[in-house]
Protein backbone atom coordinates (compact mmCIF):
# COMPACT_ATOMS: atom_id res chain seq x y z
CA UNK A 1 0.00 0.00 0.00
CA UNK A 2 1.66 3.58 -1.08
CA UNK A 3 0.08 5.82 1.74
CA UNK A 4 1.86 9.10 -0.10
CA UNK A 5 -0.06 8.09 -2.98
CA UNK A 6 -3.27 7.74 -0.63
CA UNK A 7 -2.61 11.08 1.22
CA UNK A 8 -2.32 13.00 -2.06
CA UNK A 9 -5.52 11.56 -3.79
CA UNK A 10 -7.27 11.98 -0.52
CA UNK A 11 -6.50 14.73 1.51
CA UNK A 12 -4.70 17.37 -0.80
CA UNK A 13 -7.12 16.74 -3.75
CA UNK A 14 -10.04 16.90 -0.73
CA UNK A 15 -8.59 20.36 0.48
CA UNK A 16 -7.82 21.61 -2.78
CA UNK A 17 -11.60 21.07 -3.88
CA UNK A 18 -12.51 23.36 -1.16
CA UNK A 19 -9.82 25.37 -1.76
CA UNK A 20 -11.20 26.25 -5.62
CA UNK A 21 -14.50 26.86 -4.24
CA UNK A 22 -14.19 29.15 -1.10
CA UNK A 23 -14.91 32.28 -3.36
CA UNK A 24 -18.13 31.19 -3.81
CA UNK A 25 -19.39 30.41 -0.38
CA UNK A 26 -21.67 32.72 1.38
CA UNK A 27 -20.66 33.87 4.61
CA UNK A 28 -20.89 30.99 7.18
CA UNK A 29 -22.20 32.67 10.01
CA UNK A 30 -25.60 33.98 8.21
CA UNK A 31 -26.27 30.86 6.56
CA UNK A 32 -26.01 29.15 9.98
CA UNK A 33 -28.82 30.81 11.47
CA UNK A 34 -31.12 31.38 8.66
CA UNK A 35 -31.58 27.46 7.78
CA UNK A 36 -31.37 26.65 11.34
CA UNK A 37 -34.79 28.82 11.75
CA UNK A 38 -36.25 27.71 8.15
CA UNK A 39 -35.53 24.35 8.46
CA UNK A 40 -36.54 22.81 11.51
CA UNK A 41 -39.38 25.35 12.28
CA UNK A 42 -41.09 23.93 8.79
CA UNK A 43 -39.19 21.15 7.63
CA UNK A 44 -42.44 18.89 8.99
CA UNK A 45 -41.71 15.78 11.01
CA UNK A 46 -39.76 14.38 8.95
CA UNK A 47 -36.74 16.62 8.93
CA UNK A 48 -37.05 16.72 12.54
CA UNK A 49 -37.07 12.80 12.59
CA UNK A 50 -34.02 12.99 11.06
CA UNK A 51 -32.35 15.71 13.48
CA UNK A 52 -33.71 14.04 16.34
CA UNK A 53 -32.23 10.66 15.43
CA UNK A 54 -28.78 12.02 15.75
CA UNK A 55 -29.74 13.56 18.94
CA UNK A 56 -31.44 10.70 20.39
CA UNK A 57 -28.56 7.71 19.91
CA UNK A 58 -26.40 8.12 22.36
CA UNK A 59 -26.84 4.47 23.43
CA UNK A 60 -25.27 3.14 19.91
CA UNK A 61 -22.35 4.73 20.91
CA UNK A 62 -19.38 7.14 19.01
CA UNK A 63 -19.12 5.38 15.64
CA UNK A 64 -21.39 5.55 12.34
CA UNK A 65 -22.03 2.13 10.75
CA UNK A 66 -18.73 1.98 8.89
CA UNK A 67 -17.31 -0.94 6.88
CA UNK A 68 -13.60 -1.02 7.81
CA UNK A 69 -12.42 -4.64 6.63
CA UNK A 70 -14.97 -7.01 8.12
CA UNK B 1 -25.09 -13.29 -11.65
CA UNK B 2 -23.47 -16.22 -13.26
CA UNK B 3 -20.36 -14.79 -14.25
CA UNK B 4 -17.63 -16.91 -14.47
CA UNK B 5 -15.06 -17.48 -11.51
CA UNK B 6 -12.73 -20.18 -11.34
CA UNK B 7 -11.74 -18.76 -7.49
CA UNK B 8 -15.47 -19.22 -6.20
CA UNK B 9 -16.30 -22.46 -8.46
CA UNK B 10 -13.28 -24.24 -6.75
CA UNK B 11 -14.40 -23.60 -3.23
CA UNK B 12 -16.06 -26.62 -1.28
CA UNK B 13 -19.58 -25.53 -0.52
CA UNK B 14 -19.53 -24.89 3.35
CA UNK B 15 -16.65 -22.30 2.52
CA UNK B 16 -19.05 -20.86 0.14
CA UNK B 17 -21.86 -20.70 2.35
CA UNK B 18 -19.46 -18.92 5.13
CA UNK B 19 -18.18 -16.16 2.63
CA UNK B 20 -21.57 -15.70 1.12
CA UNK B 21 -23.01 -14.33 4.63
CA UNK B 22 -19.77 -12.05 5.19
CA UNK B 23 -21.19 -10.55 1.87
CA UNK B 24 -24.45 -10.54 2.65
CA UNK B 25 -23.92 -8.88 6.32
CA UNK B 26 -21.74 -6.40 4.33
CA UNK B 27 -24.72 -5.25 2.04
CA UNK B 28 -26.85 -4.60 5.39
CA UNK B 29 -23.85 -2.45 6.63
CA UNK B 30 -23.50 -0.80 3.41
CA UNK B 31 -27.27 0.30 3.52
CA UNK B 32 -26.42 1.37 7.11
CA UNK B 33 -23.39 3.73 6.06
CA UNK B 34 -26.05 5.05 3.03
CA UNK B 35 -28.36 6.03 5.72
CA UNK B 36 -25.29 7.59 8.08
CA UNK B 37 -24.15 9.59 4.91
CA UNK B 38 -28.48 11.09 4.64
CA UNK B 39 -27.79 12.34 8.30
CA UNK B 40 -24.22 13.97 7.75
CA UNK B 41 -26.12 15.27 4.19
CA UNK B 42 -29.16 16.62 6.76
CA UNK B 43 -26.87 18.32 8.61
CA UNK B 44 -24.81 19.77 6.41
CA UNK B 45 -27.47 21.59 4.92
CA UNK B 46 -29.07 22.65 7.90
CA UNK B 47 -25.73 23.91 9.52
CA UNK B 48 -23.63 24.92 6.15
CA UNK B 49 -21.65 23.44 3.58
CA UNK B 50 -20.03 24.24 0.42
CA UNK B 51 -21.37 22.90 -3.05
CA UNK B 52 -18.96 20.21 -4.06
CA UNK B 53 -18.84 18.84 -0.35
CA UNK B 54 -22.86 18.50 -0.28
CA UNK B 55 -22.41 17.13 -4.19
CA UNK B 56 -20.45 14.64 -3.03
CA UNK B 57 -22.01 13.69 0.58
CA UNK B 58 -25.50 13.22 -1.22
CA UNK B 59 -24.08 10.92 -3.73
CA UNK B 60 -22.55 9.03 -1.14
CA UNK B 61 -25.91 7.92 -0.67
CA UNK B 62 -27.14 6.33 -3.87
CA UNK B 63 -23.26 5.02 -3.82
CA UNK B 64 -24.07 3.00 -0.60
CA UNK B 65 -27.38 1.04 -2.15
CA UNK B 66 -24.64 0.62 -4.89
CA UNK B 67 -22.20 -1.18 -2.75
CA UNK B 68 -25.21 -3.22 -0.90
CA UNK B 69 -26.26 -4.25 -4.91
CA UNK B 70 -22.61 -5.23 -5.25
CA UNK B 71 -22.36 -6.81 -1.82
CA UNK B 72 -25.89 -8.99 -2.15
CA UNK B 73 -24.94 -10.02 -5.90
CA UNK B 74 -21.85 -11.52 -4.66
CA UNK B 75 -23.21 -13.33 -1.48
CA UNK B 76 -25.67 -14.91 -4.29
CA UNK B 77 -22.97 -15.85 -6.46
CA UNK B 78 -20.71 -17.41 -3.60
CA UNK B 79 -24.17 -19.30 -2.45
CA UNK B 80 -25.27 -20.37 -6.03
CA UNK B 81 -28.86 -18.74 -5.65
CA UNK B 82 -30.91 -15.45 -6.27
CA UNK B 83 -30.20 -12.36 -5.05
CA UNK B 84 -31.01 -11.80 -1.33
CA UNK B 85 -32.05 -7.96 -0.36
CA UNK B 86 -30.92 -7.41 2.86
CA UNK B 87 -33.35 -7.34 5.72
CA UNK B 88 -35.06 -4.15 7.51
CA UNK B 89 -32.34 -2.96 10.28
CA UNK B 90 -32.45 -0.33 13.14
CA UNK B 91 -29.18 1.80 12.33
CA UNK B 92 -27.60 4.52 14.70
CA UNK B 93 -26.43 7.73 14.27
CA UNK B 94 -23.97 8.80 16.82
CA UNK B 95 -24.97 12.42 18.95
CA UNK B 96 -21.42 13.00 19.79
CA UNK B 97 -23.55 14.66 23.12
CA UNK B 98 -22.45 17.33 23.98
CA UNK B 99 -21.91 18.94 20.78
CA UNK B 100 -24.40 20.66 18.86
CA UNK B 101 -25.20 22.70 15.35
CA UNK B 102 -22.49 23.13 13.37
CA UNK B 103 -19.90 21.72 15.45
CA UNK B 104 -21.91 18.38 15.65
CA UNK B 105 -22.36 18.45 12.00
CA UNK B 106 -18.49 18.79 11.36
CA UNK B 107 -18.10 15.80 13.55
CA UNK B 108 -20.22 13.59 12.18
CA UNK B 109 -18.44 14.11 8.95
CA UNK B 110 -15.02 13.95 10.60
CA UNK B 111 -15.81 10.29 11.75
CA UNK B 112 -17.17 8.86 8.92
CA UNK B 113 -15.38 11.13 6.13
CA UNK B 114 -12.24 11.93 7.31
CA UNK B 115 -11.49 8.50 9.60
CA UNK B 116 -13.37 5.82 8.47
CA UNK B 117 -13.86 6.10 4.79
CA UNK B 118 -9.92 7.25 4.25
CA UNK B 119 -9.43 3.98 6.24
CA UNK B 120 -11.90 2.07 4.36
CA UNK B 121 -9.73 2.78 1.11
CA UNK B 122 -6.62 1.48 2.28
CA UNK B 123 -8.31 -1.59 3.30
CA UNK B 124 -10.10 -1.91 0.16
CA UNK B 125 -6.62 -1.16 -1.58
CA UNK B 126 -4.83 -4.01 0.57
CA UNK B 127 -8.04 -6.27 -0.03
CA UNK B 128 -7.84 -5.90 -3.72
CA UNK B 129 -4.00 -6.36 -3.75
CA UNK B 130 -4.63 -9.76 -2.27
CA UNK B 131 -7.54 -11.49 -3.74
CA UNK B 132 -7.46 -13.11 -6.96
CA UNK B 133 -10.94 -14.08 -7.58
CA UNK B 134 -12.05 -11.71 -10.32
CA UNK B 135 -15.53 -11.21 -9.07
CA UNK B 136 -14.86 -9.98 -5.74
CA UNK B 137 -11.65 -7.75 -6.95
CA UNK B 138 -13.91 -6.33 -9.45
CA UNK B 139 -16.60 -5.58 -6.93
CA UNK B 140 -14.19 -4.06 -3.82
CA UNK B 141 -12.52 -2.02 -6.61
CA UNK B 142 -15.36 -0.23 -8.26
CA UNK B 143 -16.36 0.62 -4.19
CA UNK B 144 -13.02 1.64 -3.87
CA UNK B 145 -13.54 4.34 -6.31
CA UNK B 146 -16.03 5.59 -4.59
CA UNK B 147 -14.89 5.27 -1.21
CA UNK B 148 -11.96 7.81 -2.25
CA UNK B 149 -14.74 10.74 -2.81
CA UNK B 150 -16.73 9.74 0.42
CA UNK B 151 -12.86 10.59 1.67
CA UNK B 152 -12.64 13.62 0.17
CA UNK B 153 -15.77 15.07 1.08
CA UNK B 154 -14.43 14.98 4.68
CA UNK B 155 -10.96 17.05 4.17
CA UNK B 156 -13.19 19.69 1.75
CA UNK B 157 -15.23 20.08 4.38
CA UNK B 158 -12.35 20.84 7.27
CA UNK B 159 -10.62 23.05 4.45
CA UNK B 160 -14.31 24.96 4.33
CA UNK B 161 -15.19 28.41 5.91
CA UNK B 162 -17.47 26.20 7.38
CA UNK B 163 -15.12 24.94 10.47
CA UNK B 164 -13.68 27.69 12.49
CA UNK B 165 -10.62 28.20 13.67
CA UNK B 166 -12.22 27.77 17.34
CA UNK B 167 -14.03 24.87 15.72
CA UNK B 168 -10.13 22.88 14.93
CA UNK B 169 -9.35 23.53 18.36
CA UNK B 170 -12.39 21.81 19.69
CA UNK B 171 -11.61 18.87 17.33
CA UNK B 172 -8.31 17.93 18.72
CA UNK B 173 -9.50 17.25 21.78
CA UNK B 174 -12.29 14.78 20.35
CA UNK B 175 -10.01 13.02 18.06
CA UNK B 176 -9.51 10.19 20.29
CA UNK B 177 -13.03 9.25 21.12
CA UNK B 178 -14.05 9.95 17.12
CA UNK B 179 -11.19 7.55 16.75
CA UNK B 180 -11.98 5.10 19.83
CA UNK B 181 -15.85 4.98 18.60
CA UNK B 182 -15.32 2.77 15.33
CA UNK B 183 -11.67 2.10 15.95
CA UNK B 184 -11.36 0.08 19.44
CA UNK B 185 -13.89 -2.56 18.56
CA UNK B 186 -11.19 -3.65 15.65
CA UNK B 187 -8.27 -2.99 17.46
CA UNK B 188 -8.60 -4.46 20.65
CA UNK B 189 -10.30 -7.91 19.91
CA UNK B 190 -8.21 -10.65 18.26
CA UNK B 191 -10.25 -13.06 17.16
CA UNK B 192 -10.14 -13.72 13.92
CA UNK B 193 -12.04 -11.30 10.94
CA UNK B 194 -15.27 -13.51 9.47
CA UNK B 195 -13.94 -15.29 6.26
CA UNK B 196 -9.97 -14.42 7.10
CA UNK B 197 -8.78 -17.92 5.99
CA UNK B 198 -9.82 -17.12 2.52
CA UNK B 199 -6.78 -14.35 1.37
CA UNK B 200 -7.44 -15.29 -2.04
CA UNK B 201 -11.13 -13.93 -1.76
CA UNK B 202 -10.19 -10.68 -0.81
CA UNK B 203 -10.49 -10.93 2.94
CA UNK B 204 -7.94 -9.81 5.46
CA UNK B 205 -6.78 -11.30 8.50
CA UNK B 206 -7.02 -9.28 11.73
CA UNK B 207 -3.44 -8.96 11.92
CA UNK B 208 -3.54 -7.56 8.76
CA UNK B 209 -5.89 -5.17 8.97
CA UNK B 210 -4.62 -3.46 12.10
CA UNK B 211 -1.48 -3.38 9.99
CA UNK B 212 -3.00 -1.55 7.50
CA UNK B 213 -4.94 0.89 9.78
CA UNK B 214 -2.21 1.75 11.81
CA UNK B 215 -0.28 2.78 9.18
CA UNK B 216 -2.94 4.90 7.39
CA UNK B 217 -3.27 6.46 10.66
CA UNK B 218 -0.04 7.61 10.90
CA UNK B 219 0.46 8.14 7.23
CA UNK B 220 -2.42 9.45 5.89
CA UNK B 221 -5.41 10.39 8.81
CA UNK B 222 -3.06 11.85 11.24
CA UNK B 223 -1.09 14.33 8.51
CA UNK B 224 -4.08 14.93 7.09
CA UNK B 225 -5.71 16.61 10.18
CA UNK B 226 -2.42 18.20 10.78
CA UNK B 227 -2.29 20.04 7.74
CA UNK B 228 -5.93 21.30 8.37
CA UNK B 229 -4.42 23.06 11.33
CA UNK B 230 -5.73 20.28 13.82
CA UNK B 231 -3.82 19.27 17.36
CA UNK B 232 -3.23 15.46 17.02
CA UNK B 233 -1.32 15.15 19.98
CA UNK B 234 -3.77 13.04 21.74
CA UNK B 235 -5.07 11.19 19.37
CA UNK B 236 -1.38 9.67 18.04
CA UNK B 237 -1.08 8.80 21.84
CA UNK B 238 -4.06 7.07 20.93
CA UNK B 239 -2.56 5.46 18.38
CA UNK B 240 0.21 4.25 20.31
CA UNK B 241 -1.80 2.87 23.01
CA UNK B 242 -3.46 0.95 20.74
CA UNK B 243 -0.30 -0.81 18.98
Amino acid sequence: MDTKKLFHAIVVIGMTTAAACSSSTPDPGQDASADTGGGNDSGGNKDVAVADTGGGTDAGGDGFVAWIGC
Amino acid sequence: MDVRDDVIDALAPDSRAQLAGVWQNRASLELQVGIGFAAIAGGLVEEGVIQPVIELATAAIRDEVRHAEISASLAARYRGSEVTWPAPVKTMIPAFAPATGRFRSTLRVIAQCCINETLACAVLEACVAQGKSPLVRAGQQSILSDEIDHARAGWAHLASPFVSEGDKKAIGTWLRRLLAGKLDVLLDEAAPLPGEAFPDHGMLSRATLVKVLHSTLDDVVFPGFDAAGIDTTDARAWAKEKA
